[in-house]
């Protein structure tokens, strides 16, 4: 069994831990910059207001208290995934961090998968204050669907546990499962599978798998036994989560250098990065994660650290630069790393920046913009040739830290001395 | 501002998890002299912080509990692991504030009472939006 585990509006309810006044009201969290809605609460989402929504048209609902924004607040983020994964690590040997708010748990030879799940359920957001969902079933495709089903369907309470890829209400499910809506798909392969008439989750599963190898692709195969209770996806070649990049592998060989884990986490980010530009995103935030080798008998150290980007960003050399002062900060002497990786969080779609208003002005700014995406092209092939030490330009860190809005930001309550949260005695 | 996260505080083990060089497995011979040095670190997180990942720090603002010896400016360990009881001092949220009360149980009904004569204790029900977010377990005063 293996069960997924999703905070419920995670930056929405991180936003609330701390700001009670927040609780039942709708709440949007703006990208870098304030540019636009990234995250949102329930209350939100049910006023129609989209991911993406930029911060003008909304603005007039804030100031008449409608709705309550906050600026991403990715310290305070970090910090409450951090202490969720560290709950998790309570309940099974397996836990394998998929997001910065989901992480898959190997429940195998485990009693009751569902007495696992409710206590999970239970524990997490006492401990701190976020709620989370629980799916649970043979795979993780299934997990996934599961966890679906757990956080939409009132009556579960958040659980949703399939003992079997054969239960009733789970084929039922697959039945009406679109098949671009199935983990892993997405809508280009949907398209071509519902050319041989695939429209289904549950018709995927039942195709031939040697003819979806063939016609398909080995990934394509893996989904269609995941869909029928296999278990056939490592970490590794999981799709990468809703709106992020992951980038992240074992060493052949556990290390405590510095150097070797700066190497790896640079690989990563730009691997991370390349990915980026091909799907045409900007990143807002970076997550770094090391973790020692957890089946081993010896000293463990597990951390993860996310960062907000100076701007949304698909600059390979600015985000390589981040990631390893992340990295810095959260690496221990004393350990032997086992796995080190990357995920670019919150991507928002590619989009040029500002132009000006005369003609001649906004040619020279595609132009400098052409330049910066040719160069960063360059850059790659270059790192490529090259390796270890990135080639790096752009702002440097103090000067863009104070360029970024933050006009809706919430203290960083945990992670921060002087913005601790301030009890009242009166 | 790294130096000073929350990681860096909870995560008191990290530091002398796996300082082989200090440890001296069964040693035969001569203790090392530098032994006695490697065991007087004392961290304060092994006394303050029982759950880690439940723990939070809170700054205090007002005098409503000086006679529970908390007082304006003091820094709280608060664990939201422990079962608020009553008798306990807790966090409690009232109108979307964080404030710092002691729980009491009077006549059936829960009370946020302050431990200073000039305050009025307050009832914990949906009225006020009051709820228990955490339990103090220890004051840091600095003197």
């Amino acid at each position: 069994m293996i069960a997924l585990v999703d905070c419920n509006d995670f930056y929405a309810s991180c936003e609330r831990v701390f700001d009670p006044r927040l609780i039942g009201r709708p709440v949007g969290v703006l990208s870098n910059n304030d540019g636009c809605i990234i995250a949102r609460s329930a209350e939100l989402k049910a006023m129609n207001i989209e991911m993406g929504t930029p911060l003008f048209q909304i603005q007039a609902l804030e100031r008449k208290g409608c709705i309550a924004l906050r600026s991403s607040n990715y310290a305070l983020y970090g910090d409450l995934s951090a202490r969720v994964m560290q709950i998790l690590d309570e309940f099974s040997p397996g836990v394998e961090r998929y997001s910065i708010d989901e992480a898959f748990l190997d429940l195998a030879g485990m009693q009751s998968p569902e007495e696992i799940c409710r206590q999970i359920v239970h524990k997490v957001p006492v401990y701190t204050g976020i709620p989370v969902s629980v799916g649970a079933a043979p795979s993780k495709t299934l997990a996934k669907v599961a966890s679906h089903l757990a956080k939409k369907q009132a009556g579960r309470k958040g659980i949703c546990v399939f003992h079997s890829a054969n239960d009733p209400e789970l084929i039922n499910w697959l039945n009406t499962l679109a098949i671009e809506h199935i983990w892993g798909i997405g809508k280009r392969l949907g398209r071509k599978l519902r050319q041989h008439g695939i429209e289904t989750a549950l018709q995927l599963r039942e195709a031939d798998h040697n003819w979806l190898k063939r016609h398909f692709s080995v990934p394509v195969k893996r989904t269609a036994m995941e869909l029928n209770g296999t278990n056939c996806l490592t970490l590794d070649d999981t799709p990468d989560p809703r709106q992020n990049i992951m980038c992240s592998r074992s060493f052949q060989k556990a290390t405590n250098s510095l150097t070797d884990l700066k190497e790896a986490i640079r690989f990563h980010a730009q691997t991370a990065c390349q990915k980026l530009r091909k799907q045409n995103g900007l990143a807002q935030a970076i997550l770094v994660s090391v973790r020692t080798n957890s089946h081993r008998f010896e000293p463990q150290h597990k951390e993860a650290r996310a960062w907000a980007l100076p701007v949304a960003s698909d600059d390979s050399a600015l985000i390589i630069r981040y990631a390893q002062e992340q990295l810095e900060q959260i690496w221990q002497p004393g350990f032997r790393y086992r796995k080190a990786g990357v995920m670019l969080l919150d991507i928002i779609p590619w989009r040029p920046m500002q132009l000006g208003l005369f003609e001649h002005q906004q040619k020279e700014k595609k132009d400098q913009e052409h330049k910066r995406r040719n160069l960063m092209h360059t850059l790659d092939k270059l790192n490529d040739r090259i390796g270890r030490d990135a080639i790096g330009f752009g702002l440097s860190r103090e000067q863009a830290d104070w360029k970024m809005k933050m006009a809706y930001r919430s203290p960083r309550y945990t992670t921060c001395w002087n913005e601790i949260p301030v009890v009242k005695a009166n | 501002m790294y130096s000073e996260s929350i990681q860096d505080i909870y995560q008191p083990h990290h530091k002398n998890a796996l300082s082989s060089e200090n440890q001296h497995p069964v040693s035969s011979g001569f203790p090392s002299p530098a032994d006695n040095y490697t065991e007087q670190t004392l961290d304060l997180n092994q006394q303050l912080i029982r759950h880690p990942s439940s723990s939070f720090l809170m700054r205090v603002q007002g005098d409503s509990m000086d006679n529970a010896g908390i007082h304006d400016g003091d820094l709280l360990v608060v664990d939201r692991a422990i079962q608020p009881e009553p008798g306990k001092v807790v966090i409690a949220a009232i109108n979307g504030d964080l404030t710092v009360k002691r729980l009491t149980l009077y006549q059936g009904q829960f009370w946020l009472t302050p431990e200073n004569p000039r305050y009025r204790p307050v009832p914990l029900n949906e009225f006020n939006d009051s709820f228990v977010w955490g339990v103090v377990v220890h004051v840091i005063h600095s003197l």
